[in-house]
């Protein structure tokens, strides 16, 4: 009685995609995309800003503007995410110039605008490519999408009631109190529980110690499964029989330790795998996929009609943002270095796109699926086809031009995963993935603009590489470009995993190609602690039963990720400030 | 039939994937011959296996027919609350109607999710994206109520769920449609 008397209604449309929503997205996603830029450059890692962006906008919408909207709040958000899309995709990348360009001067005097202009376009086609797929993934398939359930969390959280919220409270209080423990008091993030129980390392039996995890298992639940079986394959089958069966040099391998099977052998057989099931997925799915384009058709067709057709963007304009994504590319690939050419600039600018395509249906699907994206693989095959493709210029200009077009695929793919995930946390909250569209879109141009200027202030400062900018990501790039242009390119791994993903892939076990290509690209810490979540959601479950899961498991596994990420991202920040004081 | 298509599939995956790697990150392509190859034949036919044995499943799989039925009534069930809430909509507190929707439209919305996939054996793939694009549309549209609800939105409430029960309408109907072909199936 007392909340009825306190609580106004109001009248008219419901504010959505308004201008406070688009500043207010654009000021908190310049602060994130600053801090999580500075992050990855100073400690080499990137961290997802969608529920920081949640939180805080719940702050300031609600508690400083007095605004009431659930889903303009999801605006804000999504605008957030958006610019900070841009901090993933490029300081992956193009520090990697810088590095390099420290022995050889030429590869650090790129032209910023130019990378500027590829990231914009780029993100452009990664989100033409990837929203006609949001009815095949969030409608159709359904997939969990573990993040967007936890910013989703947050949102609804002022009409969730108070015994969900004090839930999702509580487990982030217990998630960031836990992460904020290992951080401070463990030597690592690990527990290695193979060595306390005796057992032989290439088992790898070590748990990453993050409820985060646990939490995002849980969202996952039994479709996550076979994410955990690509790790057991791995390190309970393969390892084995290659300590017994490999041939000397794979042997010494296994002996070296987990990690070094992992990177050697593991990953880009995973990526082959990733790849194969991706791209024969598409085939499979294709009835699915044709449908969702009818649909759209049928929507630009009907607009006016019904809500439904006004809520999808018209498959007109996707059409035309990839046209003129792509002439941009091969402008861009022409423009990078004077010796490039108009039939390889084409060429690169074909190969780009096409992998921008399949590279954001593998990122979406396994952010889907699991919450985790092989973005750095994804970038990796890109810059490879690049290089490979401009070789023939000398190995300084095939390296800008592949790093900056490079770069404008990497936005690409960091942008589709991320509509895919604020189009689930929209479609919980009941929000117009148009307007969310339209949001993300005009939210392309100021992330790269913000990090470029970052990049370059910081350079400028205390040098990119070294021991106070070591830039890691980018440093392991551009010693990835130096081995690819001496063709040392494990193209083998990546074809014999491309065929088996597709045979998986074509079994009609849903997603499973996709998921253990997964699993055998992630280290099998992660993979394990994840497991543990499904199989806690599959006990519960059966347990208490699903309403049980929906009121109390879904809220807590939300609060674990939410905790983890916040305790996360002052991690960073209390870190950049030590190392600036040091 | 199912379990032999699992064997093949499995033995094709596990023994293709040592094949690739037990040469080390860069085998000559010689050393994946011919046993990659042949694997990869193994785990296809075991494929085809899996996709035939699913076909035979649906003309007699009990759990198709029960799931089928059971998505069937909760699509009546949702119709039938949405025209009841919206019947109400002048009795009804607006910051109430999320908790309706809560308790009477959750559980029949998550229980349709979770048989879903059993409209792909019956009805085909396209059949499946038919009946699912109104579904997800009049399920986005319940969230949208309910978000709207929670802020105290009066007009964008009842508007959603006008549209939303449509679109439920249509979800059932075209389900419905499709039911008596499946049962007659081989």
């Amino acid at each position: 009685m007392g909340r009825k008397a306190v609580r106004e209604v109001h009248r008219g449309p419901y504010p959505e995609l308004t201008w406070t929503a688009l500043l207010v997205g654009y000021g908190l996603g310049t602060l994130i995309t600053i801090s999580i830029g500075y992050a990855s450059l100073k400690l080499g890692f990137s961290i997802e800003g969608s529920e920081l962006a949640a939180i805080l906008g719940w702050g300031i919408l609600r508690g400083l503007l007095g605004r009431t909207s659930i889903v303009e709040n999801n605006i804000n958000q999504t605008i957030a995410s958006a610019v900070n899309g841009a901090s993933a995709g490029l300081m992956f990348s193009v520090p990697a110039l810088l590095i390099i360009g420290q022995r050889v001067p030429e590869a650090g005097r790129f032209s910023s605008v130019l990378v500027v202009f590829a990231a914009i376009s780029g993100g452009i086609l990664g989100l033409a490519f990837v929203i006609p797929l949001r009815k095949q993934m969030i409608d159709f398939n359904r997939l969990a999408y573990p993040g967007g359930i936890a910013v989703a969390a947050i949102l609804k959280s002022p009409g969730a009631g108070l015994r969900k919220t004090a839930y999702m409270l509580a487990a982030a209080g217990i998630s960031g109190l836990v992460h904020a423990a290992v951080l401070t008091l463990l030597p690592g993030e690990d527990l290695d529980v193979g060595a306390i129980l005796g057992l032989p390392p290439l088992l790898n039996i070590t748990f990453y110690l993050s409820l985060l995890t646990v939490g995002t298992g849980f969202l996952s639940g039994r479709g996550g499964l076979m994410f955990g079986l690509g790790g057991f394959i791995c390190y309970f089958a393969l390892s084995p029989a290659l300590a017994r069966f490999g041939v000397p040099e794979v042997q010494r391998l296994v002996a070296e330790g987990p990690d070094a099977v992992r990177v050697e052998l593991y990953r880009p057989l995973g990526i082959g795998i990733l790849i194969g099931a991706a791209v024969a997925g598409v085939f499979a799915a294709f009835p699915l996929i044709r449908s969702a384009f009818r649909s759209m058709q049928d929507a630009s067709r009907a607009r006016g009609e019904s809500r439904l057709a006004a809520d999808e963007m018209p498959i007109k304009a996707l059409y035309v943002a990839i046209a003129a994504g792509f002439v941009v590319l091969v402008l861009i690939a022409d423009l990078a270095v004077p010796q490039m050419t108009l039939p390889r600039a084409v060429a690169m600018a074909v190969l780009g796109t096409l992998w921008i395509w399949v590279a954001g249906v593998i990122v979406s699907e396994c952010l889907g699926r699991t919450n985790w994206s092989p973005l750095s693989g994804m970038t990796l095959i890109a810059v490879t086809i690049l290089v490979l493709i401009a070789s023939g210029l000398g190995s300084t200009a095939a390296i800008i031009s592949s790093v900056i077009v490079g770069a404008a695929i990497c936005v690409a793919i960091a942008q589709a995963g991320d509509m895919m995930l604020d189009l689930k946390s929209g479609y919980l909250v009941g929000a117009s993935p148009r307007k969310q569209q339209i949001a993300q879109m005009l939210s392309t141009w100021l992330g790269p603009i913000i990090v470029i200027a970052l990049m370059w202030v910081l350079h400028g400062a205390y040098r990119m590489g070294s021991d106070k900018l070591p830039a890691p990501q980018a440093a392991a790039l551009a010693s990835t470009i130096e081995v690819i242009i001496q063709g040392d390119v494990p193209k083998l791994l990546y074809g014999a995993g491309a065929g088996l993903g597709a045979m998986l892939a074509f079994s009609g076990l849903g997603g499973i190609g996709v998921l253990i290509g997964l699993g055998f690209y992630m280290p099998f810490n992660i993979v394990l602690t994840y497991t543990v979540g499904c199989l806690a959601r599959i006990h519960v479950q059966r347990r208490y039963g699903v309403e049980f899961v929906e009121n109390v498991g879904i809220p807590v596994a939300a609060g674990l990720i939410v905790g983890e990420a916040l305790v996360g991202v002052g991690n960073a920040l209390v870190r950049i400030a030590l190392a600036m004081g040091a | 039939m199912r379990a032999v298509g699992h064997v093949l599939l499995w033995c094709g995956f596990l023994g293709g994937a040592f094949t690739a790697v037990r040469s080390g990150a860069a085998p000559a392509p010689s050393a994946l011959l011919p046993a990659y190859p042949i694997l990869l034949a193994v785990g296809i036919a075991g494929v085809v296996l899996l996709r035939m044995s699913a076909g035979r499943a649906l003309a007699h799989a009990p759990k198709v027919e029960g799931e089928m039925t059971l998505m069937r009534a909760a699509l009546e069930r949702l119709c039938a609350a949405l025209d009841r809430m919206l019947g109400e909509r002048s009795s009804i507190d607006v910051f109430d109607v999320h908790e309706r929707i809560d308790e009477e439209l959750l559980k029949d919305l998550a229980g349709f999710a979770e048989a879903r996939e059993s409209m792909i054996p019956a009805f085909g793939l396209e059949g499946y994206a038919d009946v699912m694009t109104c579904f997800a549309g009049a399920e986005r549209l319940i969230n949208r109520a309910w978000s709207a609800s929670a802020d105290g939105y009066v007009d964008e409430v009842w508007d959603s769920l006008e549209q939303a029960a449509t679109l439920m309408r249509e979800a059932r109907d075209r389900f419905l449609s499709r039911v008596p072909s499946a049962r007659a199936a081989p």
